[in-house]
């Protein structure tokens, strides 16, 4: 039966296409959208996995760097540093900060480091250098882009103007970029005074130093890496996840509509061939198993569309737009070639229902 | 023995004062190498009779045989199957499926019946060039005449060797050159290959091509009265 179900397919080629298109439609959205949760999930935690600590010490009740904040006295380091395996405790200075540029309302993540070693300093730089003086700051690609801010500009932050010395890339979080400083400029940009936001601790112990620190400081919280890394990509999951979801589940809908719908009408169009089928004995199931293959077909060719069209659609967006950062990944097209194959076999619970109804002795009106 | 056998067969459409009377105890035997053919004005009941034999409508009251199985005690489930073994039907609109080609069109049955590729094709190109249409097997059926159609029809008909063969009408959409060589095949379907042939049909022009004529009028099935020499047409209610 299955050169029935081609032949009936090629045989309307406008239907075809529009079926297949509609697919391909659904699955351009969800490789695209898909793929942008997995770049920011990825994206988001890249700068801080960057960082060598096997230990982040903030104040507690602060989870990640975006959705809360974090101050404790620098004076602690030092406290922290006695506890039983600790090798050391570094502070680490950053923070989200909004400002205002060329008129517009701005956000970036400030950073201090430090330029003689380059540690906690941007992942890798595009354009000008990582050797920044006081007074001096490196921006992100995308903030670059959106902006229109160049190398030898000067940004105002908090009252603080800091030259644009370099551009660097891989600081793009969607909702803000990285930028940075030197550890002076930071703080002064925080007022921070004789404070920190976080202590970054090298341990061989990071459970047991852990427990060390927040049995000993009950105002601080202390989080191994992967757990920091995790609350960082909170961020992602809490924010985004459920809006994907509902976009994952109308483009599911939509699918299963536009190839049910003309997979529908393509069977009321040949329901005497379906009776003919019938009254020389092909079983309903025979029949069921032509549309079936039929709406297979225009699933798997459009799946194959649909990816290929967000392969280019993504590299094209990512282009003209910086804070477009997609990462396909393979167990995700798997996936979504499921997805695919399910919309084909709930698409044809119409044409299904139509083709039960047939009768075959109505052949046999002229 | 007979291979269709209809006996005391009744059918009424709708219940109460709206029930209309199609078919009224008909008793019908047709025997293998027998052309049967059933005339009859519109309405009569010709078509009513046609698929209540080919097994694709049920009786209200009595029961159908072929080759000894009564297909009315059959269930829905396993009615295809012996349409699709014992019985033919060629349509007066040839029924052919428009996407795919006459060899496709008759391989098409025989796929249903779980043939393979291969010998399905086989078959089909032999049946179509038994019947002359070894030139267009790979045409459309718009790029068909409808004498081909019928050709291409009636071979679908044979393509899985069924021993009742059903037309209805099988020369209503045909100049009568091509409905009398149409007829004639369905007499040689016949007469060599033992099949049992029932034709339904308006057309005068081909009475002399079966063996027996029968008149379907109100539901009654008689012997024909304009035949010469009317043979024995086994049924119970004669004029």
């Amino acid at each position: 039966m299955f050169f029935l179900a081609r032949k009936n397919l090629l045989a309307e080629k406008i239907r075809l296409l529009i079926s297949v298109g509609g697919v391909a439609f659904s699955v351009l959205l969800v490789v695209v959208v898909g793929g942008l949760y997995r770049g920011w999930e990825s994206r988001i935690t890249d700068y801080i996995e960057s960082i060598d600590a096997d230990l982040w010490v903030g104040q507690e009740g602060s989870g990640d760097m975006s959705h809360s904040f974090s101050v404790i006295p620098s004076s602690l380091g030092a406290e922290i540093e006695k506890i039983g395996g600790v090798d050391s405790a570094k502070e680490f200075v950053g923070k989200g900060v909004r400002f205002e540029h060329d008129g517009k309302e701005t956000t970036l993540r400030i950073v201090g480091f430090d330029p003689a070693t380059g540690e906690n300093g941007p992942l890798k730089m595009v354009k000008g250098t990582d050797k920044i003086a006081e007074g001096e700051i490196i921006v992100d690609r995308s903030f670059a882009g959106l902006t229109g801010a160049e190398i030898g500009h000067t940004v105002d932050i908090a009252g603080v103007p800091l030259e644009i010395k370099g551009i660097s890339t891989g600081g793009n979080l969607l909702v803000y970029s990285f930028a940075y400083v030197t550890v002076k400029d930071a703080r002064l940009i925080f007022q921070l005074g004789d404070a920190t936001n976080y202590f970054l601790v090298k341990t061989s112990q990071p459970l047991a130093v852990k427990d060390g620190i927040e049995d000993k400081f009950p105002q601080l919280a202390a989080f191994t890496k992967d757990d920091f890394l995790t609350q960082n990509r909170s961020l992602i999951t809490d924010t985004f996840l459920p809006i994907i979801q509902v976009l994952f589940i109308i483009a599911f809908i939509i699918g299963v509509a536009v190839v049910g719908l003309t997979i529908y009408t393509a069977t009321i169009e040949k329901s005497r061939e379906y009776g003919v089928l019938k009254a020389i004995g092909a079983t309903n199931w025979q029949l069921y198993l032509v549309i079936l293959v039929q709406s297979f077909i225009a699933g798997i060719l459009g799946y194959f569309a649909g990816v290929g069209l967000g392969f280019v659609a993504a590299q094209i967006a990512e282009y003209f737009v910086p804070g477009f950062i997609t990462e396909i990944v393979l167990s995700d097209l798997v996936s979504i070639f499921g997805a695919a194959l399910l919309m084909s076999f709930i698409a044809v619970w119409l044409p299904v229902q139509r083709i039960a109804r047939i009768d075959p002795a109505s052949v046999f009106k002229a | 023995m007979e291979t269709l056998r209809v006996h005391n067969v009744s059918k009424i459409y709708g219940e109460g004062h709206v029930a209309v009377k199609a078919l009224e105890h008909i008793h019908l035997h047709v025997e293998p190498k027998e052309v049967v053919l059933i005339m009859g004005p519109s309405g009569s009941g010709k078509t009513t009779l046609l698929t209540i034999a080919g097994g694709l409508l049920r009786p209200t009251e009595g029961e159908v045989t072929i080759d000894g199985l009564k297909i009315t005690k059959l269930s829905e489930r396993r009615l295809p199957l012996v349409r699709r073994k014992s019985i033919g039907f060629i349509f007066q609109n040839f029924n052919l499926f428009e996407s795919l080609s006459a060899l496709e069109n008759v391989e098409l049955v025989l796929r249903v019946s779980g043939v393979g590729g291969r010998q399905s094709r086989e078959k089909a190109t032999r049946l179509l060039t038994d019947l002359g249409l070894e030139g267009r097997l790979n045409f459309r059926p718009n790029k068909l005449s409808g004498g081909e159609k019928q050709r291409v029809s009636i071979a679908r008909a044979l393509a899985n060797d069924p021993q009742v063969v059903l037309a209805d009408e099988p020369t209503a959409n045909l100049d009568s050159k091509n409905g009398r060589q149409v007829m004639e095949l369905l007499r040689k379907v016949a007469k060599e290959e033992g099949r049992a042939v029932v034709i339904v049909s308006h057309d005068d022009r081909i009475r002399d091509i079966a063996d027996r004529v029968l008149w379907l009028q109100d539901g009654k099935l008689f012997n024909d009265p304009g035949m010469e020499k009317p043979t024995d047409c086994q049924c119970e209610k004669m004029k």
